[in-house]
């Protein structure tokens, strides 16, 4: 018990950050991952690529458990978009896996915000 | 329409694997530029994590990636809050979740800019609070 509470000490900005991304991904439906790299990378200085490594199996379980919960509370679930788009997810998931190790994603980074920028604004305004 | 999705999901799956936050691309343009409902929008990109996540899962544990047990404190703390997150995006109403996610978007991309810059912050606080 001694030793599980210290391990848990050891950890606490592991629970902490899982604690922040957990929320942000069950309400938002995506976006936990982010706050997990950004908060390892930042506070606890692992390596990027661990850091992304790390977050997929724990957004994974969120990702399951806020689904369930969004169905079993009744939203709908539209099959004619939902089949393409994880299809498409599935092929550009295994491509960007593979590619992952072979280009520098500064520019991709850069591209990326930009537009997110544009999408966060054009959502406030509608 | 299907091609459409089919490139919506291309894009997030290798934005995703990258780790430049493929999962909000999906959600913003379903729901930002084809005017699907936000919690619908949220629940296919729940839904289409899975299997990329699987097989990312899969090849960065072969390369030894992944820590375990930072993973599974991650999980336990996480799993609370992310009920919570879910029932409240279920309560709330998808205009409520879309300036909410707007908001994080905004925030996000400003912090994709200005990373670099938000690293050095972080860095001369802690010797700052190292030296006191």
């Amino acid at each position: 018990m001694e030793k599980l509470l210290q391990i848990a000490k050891e950890k606490k900005n592991f629970i902490i950050l899982g604690a922040l991304s957990g929320l942000i991904n069950g309400l938002l439906g995506s976006g936990g991952g982010i706050i997990f790299v950004a908060g390892t990378t930042l506070i606890m200085r692992t390596e990027q690529k661990k850091a992304q490594a790390s977050a997929i199996p724990a957004m994974l379980a969120f990702s399951i458990i806020s689904a369930v919960l969004y169905i079993i509370r009744g939203t709908p679930i539209q099959t004619e978009i939902l089949i393409p788009v994880v299809l498409g997810s599935a092929a550009g998931g295994i491509a960007g896996a593979l590619l992952l190790s072979k280009f520098s994603n500064n520019v991709l980074r850069y591209i990326f915000a930009a537009m997110i920028i544009f999408a966060g604004i054009r959502m406030l305004c509608s | 329409m299907f091609i459409i999705h089919l490139l919506i999901g291309i894009a997030s799956g290798i934005l995703g694997a990258m780790g430049v936050g493929g999962g909000s691309v999906s959600i913003l343009v379903l729901s930002g530029f084809l005017g699907v409902d936000q919690k619908n929008s949220q629940l296919i990109n729940l839904f289409a994590f899975v299997i990329p996540a699987v097989t990312a899962v899969i090849i960065h544990s072969k390369h030894k990636l992944i820590d375990k047990y930072n993973v599974i404190f991650t999980i336990v703390g996480g799993i609370p809050t992310a009920v919570a997150g879910a029932f409240l995006a279920i309560n709330l109403s998808s205009s409520v979740l879309k300036t909410i996610f707007g908001i994080f978007l905004i925030i996000l991309g400003v912090f994709e800019i200005f990373h670099k810059m938000v690293y050095n912050i972080v860095d001369r606080i802690k010797e700052h609070i190292l030296k006191s």
